[in-house]
C-alpha cells in the first residue's frame, strides 16, 4: 500500500442544473477511448469489435449501439471511433485494450472530455442558440454524432433521441461552456414562460 | 391627454392605454401603437431636427424606412440612439426623446446652420476643412461632431444581454405581406420545412394599412386567419419583430429578432437573438417602399407618405391632420384621399401631376389636375401649401406619393444589380440573383394586389417542386386589382425654396446638380460626394428620386444612370447583437488546469496564455513584489524541489506501424532510431525552414509515440501533421489523436525531485538514475496503483521529470506532491520561474520561436539532418538562411552588473549612432537570474558566435535605455549539463 | 458560407480552417536533381484565378479531415469538395 492515495474529481464535481423543464447533467460514469483502424485493416477491426462487442462500425456521423445498451461506437472521423462505455474511466485503458488487441490503435480519452447529458423536450431549441448543425430528427436521427463547435468550443454531439443529447466537451473549458448552455436553456425557457 | 387626432376603427385595442413621455412630456396611447402613430395621435407632429441644418422635422413615413423621426429611447445605461418612431412598440412607461438639437426641440440653437445653408452646400466639408491639416483631429472634428449629427450614446455599456442562434429550411420566406403570406400557406401546407419572417408584430404588411379584401373577406382578416393557419404547423417557424438583414454564401441569412424591445423590462431574456438562417431557398416578400416627390420646403412636419398617411388612419385610426391635401403622380395617392374621406376627415385638395381626369369623387376637395406643389408655409409644421398656379390651399397634413419603389435591398447583396422598368417608374431585381432566391410581389414589381398574391402563390408552387415536395391542392387567395398606374415625375422644378431628397442626410435637388456639375457623375461618386443614401435608413425613400434628379441633370435616362448598390444589414442591427455573447470576460473561453482551484487556494496570480489560465507566480506572506517570489521560486527548485503545472503543453498521441517514419519526416532531426522507453527533443520547421515548434516526443512502444508541444502551438501542430498525414503520405499508417486533456502533467524538478518522486511512485517501478535515467520515459503506476506516466526530461536546467496522471487525478496529486514534498520544502513555481530557468539555460521560448527563426539562427543547426527527407530541411540550406552574418542566438550580461536588461532592445555597436543601418539584432528575453546575481539576456547578434567578450550596446528606444553589454554563450547556469544526470 | 463535406454533408465555414491552394499537396522530390528549384516553385508559386480554384481547408471543428475544395473565387460558388487524401492517393502520393 502507497502512504498517499489519489481522489478522482469529475470536471464539473457531478454538476446537475434544471431550468424549466430542461436539465443539464454530468454523466461521470462513462469511460470513453477512441479506436483507430489501421491503415486497410478497417475489416479486420470491424470484425474484432463484432466479435468482442457486439458493435457494428458505424459510419461517420452515426454510432452503434451494443444490444444491452451498455456500449456505444461513435463514427466521428475516417477510421477512428470513439467507444462509450459504462465503466470506472479507470479501467478504460485495460478494457480497450483487451477487447481490441492489435486490430486497432487505443487512447484513454476518458478525462479528455467533460460529459454532459440535456434533456427536456425543448432540448433540441436549447442547442438551437450554440450549435450549427441542423438538428431536426429527419436531419439528425437518433443515434447520430457530430463534431462541431459551440461559442468557440470544440464539442462532440450525440442525439439519444429527440429530448436527450450526449456532449462531451473538452475538461479544461467546461465551465466556460455550461455557462453558455445554460443561457441557452434559460434562453428557451424563458421564451416557453412568456408565450 | 385625450388623443385629439384619433379616429375610428383600426388595429388597436383601446380597452389598454398606455402611458409614455416624449421630452418628459406626458402622453398617452393604446396597446397596438407605434409611438409615431401614438405622437400623431396626439398632434406632436414636430418629433426631431435634421442631421446637418437643424430643421424641424416630423414623421415621413409609417415604416422601418423612415428617415426623420429618429428618438433616443429609455434612459441611463440603456438608452438608445437613432430608434425610428415609426417601429418602436408603444409600451407602458416608455420615455423618448427627440434628438439633435440644442435648447429645446421647437427651439434649437443649431437651426442658425438653416440660415447658413448657401454656404454649407454638397461638399461644403470637404471644400472647408482642408487646412491646416493639424486642425482636422483637435478643431474641425469635434466642431462638426457636434452640430452635424444624430443622438447621444449613453457612454456606458450596454446592460442588455444578446444570443446568437442558428435555424434551418428548406424555404425562407422574407416577409409576411399578401405576397409572403399566400407562399407561406401553400409551402407550409406542402410539408416543406418554412422559416417565414416578418419585421412587424402583426403579419399582413400592408393588408393592416389597407382596406382591401382577400377572398371576400378584410384584408387584416385575412392575414390574421394565415397567420393562425401557419402558426398551427409543426412545419412551419414564425419570426415576427424580426428583419433579414443580409444574404450570404450558400444560402446563409442573417436575421435580427428582437425578443424584448416591446417590453417595458427585458426580463432576464437576451433582449435581440441573431439568427443564422441556413436556407436551401427563399422567396423574397418585401414589398415596396414609397418615395416622395421633391418640391419646395417638402421636408416640413405634416408632410407624409401618403401611403403612410393611410397606414395611420387605417390601422391606428389616427388621422395624422384636421385638413389633409393629397400629391401624386400615380393611381395609388387617390386611395388615401379615398380612405380618410371615409374616415370623415376633411381632404382639402387632391393634387396629380398627370393632366388627367379625377379618379374619385372627394367631397369637398379641390381638383387640381396637372399641377404640382411649389412650396409649403408653417412655422414648426405645414399650414399652407402653394400650388403651381399660384394657389394657396390649406393644409396641416400634405399626404405625397411618387409612386412606390420594390425593395429590392436583399437581390443585391451578392452584387445583383437591379434593373430600371419603364412602365412602373422603378427598379426591379435584376437576373442575378443570390442563388436559391426568388421574388415575389411587390418586391418583384408586381403592384397590384390580386396579381401580388398569385404571383406569391405561384412563386411558392414552383419552390416547393423544385425542392421535391408535392404542391397542395388548392387555388391562390384572390383579391380585386386595383388600379396602379403611374407617370414619371421626380420634382418640381419651378420651385425656389431647397427641395429635399434625402431627409435623413438632408441632401437637395440643388446639392445633386451641383454635384453633378463639379463631375462627381458616376452614382457610386454621386453617394459619397452628397452623401445621399449613407445615413441610417439607407435611402430607402430618396434614393429613386437622388437618381432620378442626377439621370435628368445628365440628360441621360434612369436605366443609363443605373442605381448604388446595397449592402448588408436592411436596416440597422445593434453592435451587441453581432456580439452575442462575445463580450467582457466572455470574449473567449477560458481553459483552466488540473490544479487550477489548488493555485488559486495558494494565493497564486495567474496569467493569460492563450485560452489558457496559468500560475503565474505564488506570492507568499511578506513578499511585496513580484521579483522576491519568483526568485524564491528559481532558488527554491535549484535548491531542492519544485512543481509546475504544464497540462497545457500540447501532447499528441501519434500511434501506428509508420509512425516513427512519419516523425522522422516532420521533425527536422532523426527520430526513428529512438528507442522504446525514450524521450528526445525534436524540432519542427515549417517547409520554408523556419522554426515553427519545439517539444520533447517519448517512444512507449514500438509503434506509439507521444508528442508534446508548446503551449502556444498545440493546434496548429496538430492541424500540420493532420495536412503531412493526409496530404503528403496518405499511406502510410499513423494515427493521430490529442491527448493534451486526458492527461493532468506536473513537472518535478530539482535536486530532490527523485527522492520526492520515489515517494509516489509505486515500489515496483524503478526510478534510480541507472534504471530511469535522463530522457528516459516510461509507464508505470503510482500511489497504489493509478496509471500513470513518467518522463525525465528538464526545460529548468535541475534533474527533472514530467509526471503525468489521468486528468481526475491532477488536482490530487498536487496535493500530494506538496504533502510528500514537504520534508523537502518543495516550492510550487509558476510560468515566471520557468521562464527564467529556461533563459538561464539558454532554451529558445515564444520569443525566441517567432516565425523568423531558423534552426540555425537557434544554434541548432546541427540538428537539421541532411540524410533524410523531412519538412523544411531542404529549404532550410538556402544561402540566405545561412550567411556568415546572420543572426544567431547568444547569451548576453551587462557590463555594469546592476544595470536591468530589457527586451527588445537592439544591439548596435559602442561607436555608432543607434539607427537602423546600424542595427546589429535584438535582445529576445531577459530575466533576473537568482544564480548569477544579475540581469540576463537571450538575443540575436549577427556572427555572434565569433564574438564573444565583446562588448556592444543594448538600446531601447522605448523605455530611453543605453546598456551596454558582453556577448557570451546562451547558457548562463550549468553549462555542461551535469545536473540533468545525477 | 457552407461547405459540402463528403462523408458529413454542407457544414458552416467557421467549422473550417484555410490553408491555401491545393497544389501543397504535390510536394516535390527532395532528392531530384532540381529539387531546390522545384521546393521554391511549389512554396512560393501560385496561380491566382478569377475562377474555379482548388484549395485546401481542414475540418478542424469536425472530422479533422482535410478537403479540397474547388471553388470559384468570383461567384464563391463551391463546385467541388472531395477528401484531400482520395486526391492526394489519386495524384500518386504514397509513403
Amino acid at each position: 500500500m502507497s502512504d498517499y492515495q489519489l481522489t478522482a474529481r469529475a470536471p464539473l464535481g457531478g454538476l446537475s442544473i434544471e431550468l424549466g423543464a430542461l436539465s443539464l447533467t454530468e454523466i461521470d460514469a462513462y469511460a470513453l477511448g477512441s479506436i483507430a483502424a489501421p491503415r486497410g485493416e478497417r475489416t479486420r477491426l470491424a470484425d474484432r469489435l463484432g466479435v468482442a462487442l457486439g458493435l457494428a462500425m458505424p459510419a461517420v456521423g452515426a454510432s452503434s449501439l451494443s444490444q444491452d445498451g451498455s456500449l456505444r461506437l461513435l463514427g466521428l472521423q475516417q477510421d477512428q471511433y470513439f467507444l462509450m462505455f459504462k465503466a470506472d474511466p479507470g479501467a478504460a485503458i485495460s478494457f480497450l485494450t483487451e477487447k481490441v488487441g492489435d486490430a486497432g490503435y487505443v487512447t484513454d480519452q476518458s478525462d479528455s472530455w467533460a460529459k454532459l447529458c440535456l434533456k427536456g423536450h425543448l432540448a433540441r431549441q436549447a442547442l438551437s442558440r450554440l450549435c450549427m448543425i441542423d438538428l431536426h430528427p429527419k436531419q439528425f436521427a437518433d443515434g447520430a454524432v457530430a463534431r462541431t463547435v459551440m461559442e468557440h468550443i470544440g464539442v462532440i454531439l450525440l442525439k439519444e433521441t429527440d429530448d436527450s443529447f450526449v456532449l462531451f466537451t473538452p475538461r479544461s473549458s467546461v465551465r466556460s461552456f455550461v455557462k453558455v448552455i445554460e443561457d441557452g436553456m434559460r434562453s428557451c425557457s424563458n421564451q416557453q414562460e412568456s408565450a | 391627454m385625450s388623443q385629439p387626432y384619433r379616429i375610428n376603427g383600426g388595429l388597436i385595442d383601446r380597452e389598454k392605454v398606455l402611458s409614455f413621455t416624449f421630452n418628459k412630456q406626458p402622453f398617452e396611447g393604446y396597446q397596438g401603437d407605434t409611438l409615431a402613430s401614438a405622437l400623431l395621435a396626439n398632434g406632436q407632429r414636430l418629433v426631431g431636427r435634421s442631421f446637418k441644418y437643424h430643421r424641424p422635422r416630423g414623421i415621413f413615413t409609417a415604416g422601418s424606412e423612415e428617415p426623420n423621426a429618429l428618438v433616443e429611447l429609455r434612459d441611463g445605461a440603456y438608452r438608445e440612439a437613432n430608434t425610428r418612431a415609426t417601429t418602436v412598440e408603444l409600451f407602458d412607461g416608455l420615455a423618448a426623446h427627440s434628438q439633435n438639437h440644442r435648447g429645446p426641440l421647437s427651439f434649437d440653437l443649431m437651426a442658425v446652420n438653416d440660415f447658413l445653408h448657401p454656404f454649407l452646400g454638397a461638399g461644403f466639408y470637404y471644400k472647408t476643412f482642408m487646412w491646416p491639416a493639424s486642425f482636422w483631429e483637435k478643431v474641425y472634428e469635434p466642431i462638426i461632431r457636434r452640430s452635424a449629427g444624430l443622438g447621444r450614446l449613453s457612454g456606458e455599456a450596454d446592460p442588455d444581454t444578446y444570443e446568437k442562434g442558428f435555424r434551418h429550411c428548406d424555404l425562407l420566406i422574407i416577409g409576411g405581406g399578401p405576397a409572403g403570406l399566400a407562399a407561406a400557406r401553400f409551402a407550409g401546407r406542402s410539408g416543406a420545412r418554412v422559416i417565414l419572417v416578418d419585421e412587424e408584430r402583426l403579419l399582413g404588411g400592408r393588408l393592416n394599412a389597407e382596406t382591401y379584401a382577400v377572398d371576400g373577406e378584410a384584408g387584416a382578416a385575412w392575414a390574421a386567419d394565415c397567420a393562425d393557419e401557419l402558426h398551427a404547423l409543426d412545419n412551419v417557424e414564425i419570426l415576427t419583430r424580426a428583419t433579414v438583414a443580409g444574404v450570404f454564401d450558400h444560402g446563409v441569412y442573417s436575421v435580427v429578432e428582437r425578443n424584448t424591445d416591446h417590453l417595458p423590462d427585458a426580463g432576464g431574456r437576451a433582449r435581440q437573438t441573431l439568427w443564422r438562417v441556413y436556407a436551401k431557398s427563399a422567396i423574397l416578400c418585401a414589398g415596396a417602399a414609397e418615395r416622395p416627390i421633391a418640391f419646395g420646403n417638402n421636408d416640413r412636419p405634416g408632410v407624409m407618405l401618403a401611403g403612410a398617411v393611410r397606414a395611420f388612419a387605417n390601422r391606428w385610426a389616427v388621422a395624422p391632420g384636421r385638413r389633409v391635401a393629397v400629391f401624386t403622380n400615380n393611381d395609388d395617392g387617390w386611395r388615401c384621399a379615398e380612405d380618410l374621406s371615409a374616415h370623415g376627415v376633411e381632404i382639402t385638395a387632391v393634387i396629380d401631376s398627370r393632366d388627367i381626369a379625377p379618379l374619385a369623387r372627394i367631397p369637398g376637395a379641390l381638383m387640381a389636375m396637372g399641377e404640382r406643389v411649389v412650396d409649403t408655409r408653417g412655422r414648426k409644421g405645414v399650414h399652407t401649401i402653394t400650388l403651381s398656379n399660384g394657389g394657396v390651399i390649406p393644409a396641416d397634413c400634405l399626404a405625397v406619393s411618387g409612386g412606390w419603389s420594390p425593395n429590392v435591398h436583399l437581390t443585391c447583396h451578392h452584387r445583383g444589380r437591379p434593373q430600371w422598368r419603364e412602365d412602373i417608374a422603378a427598379f426591379v431585381p435584376g437576373q442575378d440573383l443570390p442563388p436559391g432566391m426568388r421574388v415575389a410581389g411587390a418586391a418583384k414589381g408586381v403592384m397590384r394586389l390580386g396579381d401580388v398574391l398569385a404571383d406569391g402563390y405561384c412563386t411558392a408552387m414552383e419552390t416547393i417542386e423544385t425542392l421535391g415536395f408535392t404542391p397542395p391542392p388548392g387555388e391562390a387567395p384572390r383579391a380585386d386589382n386595383e388600379s396602379a398606374a403611374v407617370s414619371a415625375f421626380w420634382h418640381v422644378a419651378e420651385s425656389r425654396a431647397r427641395c429635399w431628397v434625402d431627409l435623413q442626410n438632408d441632401v437637395t435637388v440643388k446639392d445633386i446638380t451641383l454635384a453633378e456639375r463639379e463631375g462627381f457623375r458616376s452614382v457610386e461618386h454621386l453617394k459619397r460626394y452628397t452623401t445621399l443614401g449613407m445615413a441610417t435608413d439607407q435611402g430607402k425613400t430618396g434614393n429613386v428620386l437622388g437618381l432620378a434628379v442626377l439621370a435628368e441633370s445628365q440628360g441621360k435616362s434612369i436605366a443609363e444612370t443605373g442605381v448604388t448598390i446595397f449592402r448588408p444589414p436592411y436596416t440597422p442591427v445593434p453592435i451587441g447583437a453581432f456580439a452575442g455573447k462575445s463580450r467582457g470576460k466572455e470574449f473567449r473561453p477560458t481553459r483552466v488546469t488540473p490544479s487550477h482551484q489548488w493555485a488559486e487556494e495558494q494565493g497564486a496570480v495567474f496569467v493569460e496564455v492563450g485560452m489558457w489560465l496559468r500560475a503565474q507566480y505564488f506570492p507568499r506572506a511578506g513578499e511585496t513584489h513580484w521579483r522576491q517570489s519568483v526568485d524564491r521560486e528559481v532558488r527554491s527548485v535549484r535548491g531542492s524541489v519544485g512543481v509546475c503545472d504544464v497540462t497545457t503543453l500540447g501532447k499528441i498521441d501519434i500511434q501506428g506501424r509508420d509512425a516513427a517514419a512519419f516523425l522522422n519526416r516532420v521533425y527536422c532531426n532523426a527520430f526513428a532510431k529512438l528507442p522504446v522507453g525514450k524521450a528526445r527533443y525534436g524540432v519542427m520547421l515549417r517547409e520554408d525552414g523556419v522554426v515553427m515548434d519545439d517539444g520533447t516526443t517519448a517512444r512507449l512502444s514500438k509503434t506509439h509515440f507521444v508528442m508534446t508541444t508548446t503551449t502556444a502551438n498545440a493546434v496548429s501542430v496538430f492541424r500540420h501533421m493532420e495536412f503531412c498525414r493526409q496530404c503528403l503520405w496518405p499511406s502510410m499508417d499513423v494515427h493521430l489523436i490529442s491527448a493534451t486533456e486526458q492527461w493532468a502533467q506536473f513537472a518535478v524538478a530539482g535536486p530532490n525531485a527523485r527522492k520526492l518522486l520515489q515517494k509516489v511512485v509505486d515500489p515496483a517501478f524503478d526510478i534510480s538514475n541507472d534504471s530511469f535515467p535522463y530522457m528516459a520515459c516510461g509507464e508505470m503506476t503510482i500511489c497504489g496503483g493509478t496509471p500513470a506516466r513518467l518522463f525525465r526530461i528538464s526545460f529548468s536546467g535541475e534533474l527533472a521529470y514530467e509526471i503525468a496522471v489521468p486528468g481526475r487525478f491532477g488536482e490530487s496529486l498536487v496535493r500530494i506532491l506538496m504533502e510528500a514534498g514537504a520534508e523537502f520544502n518543495v516550492t510550487p513555481y509558476g510560468t515566471e520561474a520557468v521562464g527564467v530557468m529556461r533563459t538561464e539555460k539558454g532554451h529558445a521560448a515564444g520569443p525566441e520561436l517567432n516565425g523568423q527563426t531558423t534552426a540555425r539562427d537557434l544554434g541548432l543547426g546541427r540538428m537539421v539532418s541532411k540524410k533524410k527527407d523531412s519538412i523544411g530541411s531542404l529549404l532550410s540550406e538556402r544561402e540566405a538562411l545561412n550567411r556568415e552574418d546572420g543572426f544567431i542566438l547568444m547569451g548576453f550580461r551587462p557590463i555594469n552588473r546592476e544595470n536591468k536588461l530589457s527586451a527588445g532592445a537592439h544591439f548596435i555597436a559602442k561607436t555608432a549612432p543607434a539607427t537602423l543601418e546600424h542595427d546589429e539584432g535584438w535582445l529576445s528575453s531577459v530575466a533576473y537570474s537568482p544564480e548569477l546575481g544579475h540581469s540576463i539576456g537571450l538575443g540575436f547578434i549577427a556572427r555572434g558566435a565569433e564574438r564573444i567578450g565583446e562588448t556592444v550596446l543594448a538600446v531601447d528606444l522605448v523605455r530611453n535605455q543605453e546598456i551596454e553589454v558582453e556577448i557570451v554563450p546562451p547558457v548562463f547556469v550549468d553549462p555542461e549539463g551535469e545536473r540533468l544526470r545525477v | 458560407m457552407l461547405i459540402n463535406h463528403p462523408l458529413l454533408g454542407p457544414r458552416d465555414v467557421s467549422e473550417f480552417v484555410y490553408l491555401g491552394d491545393a497544389s501543397l499537396i504535390d510536394r516535390p522530390d527532395w532528392q531530384a536533381g532540381d529539387a531546390g528549384e522545384q521546393f521554391h516553385d511549389y512554396l512560393y508559386l501560385r496561380d491566382n484565378p478569377a475562377g474555379a480554384h482548388r484549395e485546401l481547408w481542414f475540418h478542424e471543428q469536425g472530422d479533422r479531415s482535410w478537403l479540397v475544395v474547388t471553388r470559384h473565387t468570383v461567384t464563391h460558388e463551391i463546385l467541388k469538395v472531395e477528401l484531400a487524401r482520395d486526391v492526394a492517393l489519386a495524384r500518386g502520393r504514397d509513403k
